[in-house]
């Protein structure tokens, strides 16, 4: 049986299916921030359109690498492409130099604490990463 | 002998834990209180160097570029390995409001030796260099050269992220492909929609982009606009502006050009469409006039569709250098692509392109491109 399910989960990775199993993942902002945040909002602010909070604080837009199941399931779900096509995407803009505001790559166990810590972030990680966090609020659950 | 000592040993010990218990506790308090006092020491120790280095990261000048090399097959010459590509970026954050961009390009392998007093082909290209003020945050300032805010693939052309290594023909032939000047750029919300411009001034256009001064008089300027409406993933619409008097050296017949295009770029899902239309009308300005005014025309509408890591597409693509010209200057291609994806940074490139010369006595020829792209971020 082991086997069996070894054998399974191998044929599954083969043909890249990261998110067949993948946890929900989370959008999390900082607590502080009581702003209501639309998906679409998320989105702009993902494609660099939207680049100041209401208050007027800049943003701090935290990605997860983009092989990693929580960024393909982002991406899909809020940008609407691949993670891999989102993050050349941000390469481009910074590369073709107009990037406003762009985005910082990290871990999702920094994405998490970063986002507890600093009022104008906002990033998303896997659903595990953020339950029982303090100091952060969630605003949409993507399964 | 031995195991009645042991044995008095532990009995001692014993007796004194239970008679004086507060004393062993009170102790591995103390220590334990040291101990946290110590950590949190060391904690703040680390964040502070951690804050440090980022801080030092974010303000260094970085190091970025991407480089290409390419196998071309034509029938209009001879076919082989071209060492297309070695672009290199210098950035960097000067303060929070302002940061400096630069880009080096070797392009065709560029060979210069001192002693054979030679340069063979290729070219040694300083493409851009600007300082970006954010002056607010929805307003920035640059002044500097960089690429033209015009249509589309003006600005979004780094190999890496275009679907091809051949650029459609128009493109840097009507709008010019740098700006020596001063841009003030802004993207305003709009309900839901977002308006962008790019509005800027410079030397105009000059034959081997001399960054020393002005050639003649006339200064060109040019408008970007573009509106991304939320209709589906991505679509954006604009239209460019430009007007300049060509120095003498850039055009013998001293030309005033006025230069607008369109573009559109679309996205809903796996489908993507890119459109740009752009048209220059060139008129004498010395009397009498020794040539009649003309124009250059071109446009072209890209298609693709991703498929996992690949991305198939098709452009259709024209191009008239006077079209005032009998017989007829005009060329189209037809363009069938296939892009292969490794990761964000390398992408596998095959392109066939098939140019058709509008004037029958011109010969049709083809150019089969494999390149490998490599993004080094």
């Amino acid at each position: 049986m082991k086997i069996l399910i070894i054998a399974l989960l191998m044929l599954a990775s083969m043909f890249g299916m990261p998110t067949a199993f993948a946890d929900p993942v989370v959008v999390i902002v900082n607590s502080a921030n009581t702003q209501n945040i639309s998906s679409e909002d998320i989105k702009n602010i993902y494609m660099d359109k939207t680049i100041t909070w209401e208050n007027g604080g800049k943003i701090a837009a935290y990605n997860l690498p983009a092989e990693e199941a929580a960024a393909e399931i982002f991406a899909r779900k809020v940008l609407g492409m691949s993670a891999s096509n989102a993050a050349a995407a941000e390469s481009n803009r910074v590369v073709s130099n107009v990037a406003r505001n762009p985005q910082q790559t990290k871990r999702d166990a920094l994405v998490s604490s970063i986002v507890a810590k600093t009022p104008h972030a906002i990033g998303y990680v896997p659903k595990a990463r953020a339950e029982g966090k303090s100091g952060i609020r969630v605003l949409f659950t993507l399964e | 002998m031995m195991m009645v000592t042991m044995k008095k040993s532990i009995f001692t010990v014993t007796l004194g834990c239970l008679l004086f218990p507060a004393i062993g506790i009170s102790a591995t308090m103390e220590d334990i209180d040291q101990r946290l006092k110590k950590l949190e020491s060391d904690a703040e120790i680390s964040r502070a160097e951690t804050d440090d280095i980022a801080n030092r990261l974010k303000y260094r000048m970085s190091i970025t570029g991407y480089a290409d090399a390419e196998y071309v097959t034509t029938n209009a010459g001879n076919s082989g390995f071209r060492l297309h590509h070695l672009s290199m970026f210098l950035k960097k954050q000067v303060t929070d409001d302002l940061r400096f961009f630069s880009e080096i390009e070797w392009e065709d392998g560029p060979y210069a030796s001192g002693e054979a007093g030679g340069f063979t082909a290729g070219t040694i290209f300083v493409e851009a260099v600007n300082f970006d003020y954010q002056w607010r945050p929805d307003t920035s300032l640059r002044v500097g050269r960089f690429f033209t805010p015009a249509g589309i693939w003006s600005v979004d052309h780094y190999p890496p992220f275009v679907l091809t290594q051949e650029r459609p023909q128009h493109i840097r032939k009507i709008f010019p492909q740098l700006v020596d000047g001063a841009a003030i750029s802004g993207q305003h919300a709009a309900g839901s929609a977002f308006f962008s411009y790019d509005l800027y001034v410079g030397n105009g256009e000059t034959p081997n982009f001399d960054g020393h001064g002005d050639q003649n008089t006339t200064k060109a300027a040019g408008l970007k606009v573009n509106v991304a409406l939320p209709i589906a993933q991505q679509f954006d619409v604009g239209a460019t502006i430009y007007h300049d008097k060509l120095a003498t050296s850039a055009d013998p017949l001293e030309s005033k050009k006025d230069a607008y295009g369109f573009h559109a770029k679309i996205r809903q899902g796996a489908f993507g469409v890119q459109v740009e239309y752009a048209d220059g009308k060139y008129e004498p300005t010395v009397t009498p006039a020794i040539n009649l005014p003309y124009h250059k025309k071109g446009y072209y509408a890209q298609f693709s569709y991703d498929i996992n890591k690949w991305t198939l597409g098709y452009r259709y693509d024209f191009y008239d250098s006077n079209t005032t010209s009998v017989p007829s200057s005009a060329t189209k291609i037809n363009s069938a692509i296939v892009n292969y994806h490794v990761n964000k940074n390398i992408v596998m490139k095959l392109e066939h392109h098939l140019v058709n010369e509008i004037d029958p006595a011109q010969k049709d020829s083809y150019k089969n491109i494999v390149s490998l792209v490599v993004n080094l971020d």
